[in-house]
């Protein structure tokens, strides 16, 4: 086991020790209470490190070792789970030492540190347990089906989860204690599916459904075809984006009641109110900007062979999930309206703008490097920054002006990016790895 | 109208660790084209470059007397392209990736595409993502067919087919080259499926075109040569010579039989010089290894 841990160590050291210093940086800096800006990180040295290594055939690379199936499962879980947990929890406590030493923190709450480590064990505990739930390959059959949207939405749910599981977060109370109890037996049961999760993932592609006896049938399906039909199953893929506004909306709603709970909305001028509100848009953004670029994105090679024109290509990688971000902003705006009864003013455009921006950037680079390490982390990156930018942005004054010139200027440079490297580059045409392709059913 | 289906003239492109060309080559009207090289030659790279995936750094690519960048989308109308690379997972099922395909083409035909999925066994319900790596291949090549192309630029066709897919699918190309006017450009590390099916050939090695014309030609200008020579007399490469191996005193080689070789081999101390008919895989073979020699 140990060979294998250190290896792991080996190859993604430099995450570990990335996401280490933003961990120091934050701990030594900020108001150990505010636990959202601990609770993003682990995930990122956890279950998504863990999520790539098993889409590149990481268990199935194991098992051919003289290894057992108990020491890859065990492994696994130490280093998505225990570790991160343990390394995180130290980082922390080091640096609220370090700051209360030098004085810049006055006392140190110790019940915040152990409750911190806690639930860092029992969320990626719990995450894990998610993980082994998920298909390793594209669901065949109805349960197949159930299961992947059952386990991919929780896996979804799991980086947002910290933002109202951990909200004013105590061991006496009693959503403390309901939290610590499920989040041990999810732990638990995490540590106990390991097991399954190697064998899962090291199988292979699941047998033709031919093969189950069912009849062949041969025949032409006529109706629209050709980019309408493109844009109908793969711009707009109506279960996905449905999710996504039911996302947007139970999130909303979540976030409405904690602030109604905590402060009292009389106790809320209506302007703070739709500042709150309106600040999710950038990270529902940035998932439905993706949701609407992976498949097109896997599938370039193919379409460049069709007599699409780059042109076309590029307008539609570009304007699809602007058009998407347009229609969310649309929807958050009036939610927060029909809720305060104000308009929203610029908190929408400033919210969408970092959609935009994403798209801007995003694009054009997962178009060139396609989902590459490297780009996958400027992407994490850049939903983290999803999350904390609209906050200084809100408390910025500016101009609608600025704000729809930044957004112009960033849509048109996204579209000439894009449709330059479509034209120049061969890297968007050769078949890479999708991180997250997998969980689309879109892997292997 | 251009006689020839695709004209490259001095293609280069450049990569950080390999560089394609300048390389020039020519697939005449109706012809069946084999390129073939080793892994890495740059064959995947030519190919890609006329479907405008990756822009060449010099050169021009014209295809049905068109130029390759101009005309995109109106040579993708006419061409069609095939490869086990291509992702069709997205449509989920068979029938539905036929149905978004179809939509491009006023030419598609319906009947045909039908005659094509009952000999490939692919239904219309099959999960793409389920499909063998040969099914995922014949359904890259009943797309590419079911619009009748004239041009087909086949990649690795029959890269992961068992024999009798494999057969499958050249009994089904060359239904489908039937008509003269049709052109095939094809890929492929299957030299004796190579000199069966096509009528011409193109040697790539490391970017460049190292041989070029009608297969049959090319193969009968060489000839596989078994001599015996003195202890102690030495032969090496040269214009027309390759030594493939030697066991004492016997020697191996493959000689070109335009340069004049038997006669030289004979004034160089030969001797019991025998000529037999040589394989496009020993050519192959004999020239890439001559490649890497000098």
């Amino acid at each position: 086991m140990k060979p294998l841990i250190l290896d792991h160590l080996k190859r993604w050291g430099w995450v570990w020790g990335l996401i280490g210093l933003i961990q120091f940086g934050i701990s030594f800096n900020t108001d150990p209470h505010r636990a959202i800006l601990h609770f993003q990180l682990p995930i990122f040295l956890g279950a998504l490190l863990l999520m790539v290594d098993l889409q590149r055939g990481l268990s199935r690379a194991l098992l051919t070792l003289p290894v057992s199936i108990r020491q890859v499962s065990r492994t696994l879980w130490w280093v998505a789970v225990g570790l991160p947990a343990l390394f995180l929890t130290a980082l922390i406590t080091l640096a609220a030492i370090l700051a209360h030493v030098t004085g810049i923190v006055k006392e140190l709450p110790y019940e915040y540190y152990v409750f911190n480590g806690v639930a860092t064990l029992l969320w990626l505990g719990s995450i894990f347990l998610i993980l082994t739930g998920m298909p390793g390959r594209p669901p065949v059959g109805f349960r197949e089906q159930v299961q992947a949207a059952l386990f991919g939405g929780f896996w979804g749910l799991s980086f947002v989860g910290a933002f109202f599981l951990f909200d004013d977060f105590h061991f006496r109370t009693t959503k403390g204690m309901l939290v610590m109890i499920f989040g041990t037996a999810f732990t638990l049961a995490g540590w106990f599916r390991a097991e399954h999760l190697v064998r899962q993932r090291a199988a292979g592609r699941a047998a033709s459904p031919r093969l189950r006896n069912v009849q062949p049938q041969y025949r032409v399906h006529t109706g629209f075809g050709g980019l309408p039909y493109l844009w109908r199953t793969l711009l707009i893929p109506v279960g996905y984006i449905g999710l996504l506004f039911l996302g947007v909306l139970l999130f909303w709603g979540v976030i409405a009641l904690l602030k109604t709970q905590r402060l009292g909305q009389s106790h809320m001028s209506p302007l703070q109110w739709v500042d709150a509100m309106t600040i999710p848009i950038g990270t529902f953004s940035i998932v439905g900007a993706l949701i609407i670029l992976l498949p097109m994105i896997t599938h370039l090679r193919f379409l460049r062979t069709l007599p699409i024109s780059s042109d076309t290509i590029a307008a539609t990688l570009v304007f699809a999930p602007v058009a998407l971000i347009i229609a969310m902003g649309a929807f958050v705006a009036a939610l927060t309206r029909f809720s305060s009864g104000v308009s929203t003013g610029l908190f929408i455009p400033q919210s969408c703008l970092f959609g935009v921006l994403f798209v801007s950037i995003g694009v054009p680079l997962i178009v060139w490097r396609g989902l590459s390490m490297g780009s996958y982390f400027v992407l994490v990156l850049m939903a983290m920054a999803g999350n904390i930018l609209p906050v200084l942005a809100h408390a910025a004054k500016s101009s609608p002006l600025e704000f729809l010139c930044i957004s112009i200027l960033a849509i048109v440079s996204a579209f000439i990016i894009t449709r330059f490297v479509l034209a120049q580059s061969s890297q968007p045409y050769r078949v890479r790895l999708t991180t997250v392709g997998q969980w689309q059913g879109m892997g292997r | 109208m251009s006689t020839n289906a695709i004209e490259i003239r001095g293609l280069t492109k450049h990569y950080p660790a390999f560089t394609l060309g300048p390389l020039d080559l020519t697939v005449p009207r109706g012809a069946i084209y084999g390129l073939i090289g080793p892994n890495g030659a740059g064959k995947t790279t030519a190919l890609d470059l006329i479907f405008g995936m990756g822009r060449n750094d010099g050169g021009e690519i014209r295809v049905l007397g068109l130029d390759h960048c101009q005309h995109e989308v109106d040579i993708k109308r006419r061409a069609a392209y095939v490869s086990p690379e291509l992702n069709f997972q997205v449509w989920g099922k068979v029938g539905r990736v036929i149905r978004f395909v179809r939509g491009f083409y006023s030419t598609w035909d319906d009947e045909y595409c039908v005659r094509l999925m009952k000999a490939f066994h692919l239904s219309d319900t099959d999960k793409i993502a389920t499909l063998s790596f040969g099914a995922r291949t014949k359904l890259s090549l009943l797309l590419a067919l079911s619009h009748r192309p004239e041009i087909l630029v086949l990649d690795e066709p029959t890269t992961g087919l068992d024999a009798v897919s494999k057969q499958q699918v050249f009994t089904e190309l060359l239904n489908a080259v039937e008509d003269s006017e049709r052109t095939v450009l094809i890929s492929s590390h299957g030299l004796s499926d190579i000199e069966r099916f096509t009528d011409h050939i193109g040697l790539i090695k490391d970017g460049k075109l190292l041989l070029e014309g009608r297969t049959d030609e090319v193969v009968d200008r060489y000839r596989l040569a078994e001599f015996f020579a003195e202890n102690g007399t030495e032969f090496h490469n040269q214009p027309g010579l390759i030594i493939v191996r030697r066991e004492q005193n016997r020697w191996h080689a493959v000689i070109d039989q335009q340069q004049g070789v038997p006669a030289w081999l004979e004034s160089h101390g030969a001797r019991q010089i025998s000529l037999t008919p040589v394989t496009l895989e020993d050519l192959f073979v004999a020239l890439v290894k001559e490649e890497e020699a000098s």
